[in-house]
């Protein structure tokens, strides 16, 4: 009785097997008539039988597709309604948590194996694994909202102009910010002729300071420059992209140093450290492992905090940079 | 080439939400799917049965259309009837398309 062949029963059979199985028998019943119907009257006309089938179902296409339609299903993983938001979360999850965990790994490994260019490829394999997983949940989580026409609808927030990005940072922003970097730089050279001068302890009745004091042979008189020149840039420039990008030179010359110092133990005077951990050990709750303990995890703490917040300042350069400018009529 | 395709293009879109109000006007008399194509190919629709199938099955879920198995001729077909709600959209489609007609109209006139 039927006039379709195994062709036809190929394509009916891919296409049910994405309905769910109670519909399964409905969908098949009605698309095979519906095939059959359009067979007719090309066989009546003459044409042969699998011409005229292959031709009917070229023309339905992709019955994975059709019964995607049919069914009423997205054939994207994330739409419209939603990709905006999903490219924000995934944009700030990448930017927040990869650097914050490569800069951890780093230092964490550095102190750990007591090496500076091993852990490289530690943190390098550690920010890829979380930069995955960020990608990974973050869209496996839309694809499942796209699917959700609640959660869609919940999710969906109208569009105001409070959502317009503020104009670009004015002159008088700009100023603060290099008088603000001035003062730092100001408050660093003095805090650093103090301690020079003044300490807790004194040794040969000289005082004995904080920092290692051959540092001042070229580390400090390198920073200070670098940190004063920057900020010259800040006063002198708008934000744009030559002020990030030296902004960034300057981050990178002198944090990436500062945390190397820092987690090394190369930043403190040595004179200093034995006398405070004899003070420390004098305390007789405390052993000598405690202590050593204490002392690693506040210069990785140290280092932590001047790499994230030298990283943060770079890519602020780089945000302000690109906010809009205003455009003047006229 | 190009701008032939993107003429195309607009003609596309322009038709795809007369199909819906020809489907609803055409199956006031109930009709199945391949009969439907036919007559909205003969009436002027240059509609695609990978279309319209998906179509008629969206439109039921809607309520706009109902549909009933007829099981007395050789073979058996799905017959789909628009509802009284389908009639109502029916009237409201034909409405507005009247009114962006004449909208259309005197922007050229």
């Amino acid at each position: 009785m039927s006039i379709t062949t195994d062709l036809t029963d190929r394509y009916l059979g891919a296409a049910v097997k994405h309905a769910p199985e109670r519909q399964r028998a409905d969908l098949e019943r009605e698309l095979r008539a519906s095939i059959e119907d359009a067979l007719e009257p090309r066989i009546d006309a003459g044409e042969p039988v699998d011409a005229a089938e292959r031709a009917v179902l070229n023309g339905l296409g992709d019955p994975e597709k059709l019964v995607a339609d049919w069914l009423d299903r997205p054939l994207h993983l994330i739409g419209p309604a939603v990709f905006l938001l999903w490219k924000k979360l995934l944009i700030w999850g990448l930017a927040v948590l990869v650097p914050i965990t490569v800069v951890a790994v780093y230092l964490i490994q550095s102190l750990v194996q007591r090496d500076l260019v091993a852990p490289i490829g530690d943190a390098i394999g550690a920010g890829l694994s979380v930069a995955m997983h960020v990608a990974f949940w973050v869209t496996l989580a839309f694809a499942i909202v796209e699917r959700s026409t609640d959660a869609l609808r919940s999710i969906r927030k109208q569009w105001t102009v409070d959502d317009l990005p503020s104009r670009t940072p004015g002159r008088g922003e700009q100023l603060a910010e290099g008088i603000i970097q001035l003062v730092a730089v100001g408050a660093l050279v003095f805090a650093l002729a103090w301690q020079q001068f003044n300490s807790i302890y004194e040794a040969d009745g000289q005082p004995v300071p904080l920092f290692e004091p051959s540092l001042w042979l070229w580390w400090w008189p390198f920073a200070i420059a670098v940190t004063l020149l920057g900020a010259i840039v800040q006063l002198v420039r708008r934000f744009d992209l030559v002020s990030a990008w030296v902004n960034l030179a300057g981050q990178v010359l002198v944090t990436v140093p500062a945390v190397w110092l820092t987690v090394t133990g190369a930043a403190f005077n040595t004179v200093f450290l034995e006398r405070l951990r004899d003070e420390v050990q004098a305390w007789p709750v405390l052993d000598g492992t405690a202590i050593d303990t204490g002392f690693g995890g506040a210069v990785i703490a140290i280092g932590a905090i001047l790499a994230i917040g030298g990283a943060w300042d770079a890519v602020e350069g780089f945000r302000k940079a690109r906010k809009p400018r205003t455009v003047l009529a006229g | 080439m190009d701008e032939l395709s993107s003429l195309e293009q607009h003609r596309q879109e322009l038709r795809r939400g007369t199909v819906v109000l020809a489907c609803l006007a055409q199956l006031r008399e109930p009709g199945y799917g391949y009969g439907l194509l036919e007559t909205l190919e003969r009436a002027g629709f240059d509609v695609e049965a990978n279309t319209l199938y998906p179509l008629l099955r969206r439109l039921e879920k809607q309520g706009l259309l109902t549909s009933e198995w007829n099981t007395e001729e050789s073979r058996p077909r799905k017959f789909y009837r628009s509802t009284a709600d389908g009639e109502a959209a029916l009237a409201a489609l034909r409405t507005e398309w009247r009114a962006l007609s004449s909208a259309i109209d005197a922007l050229g006139a």
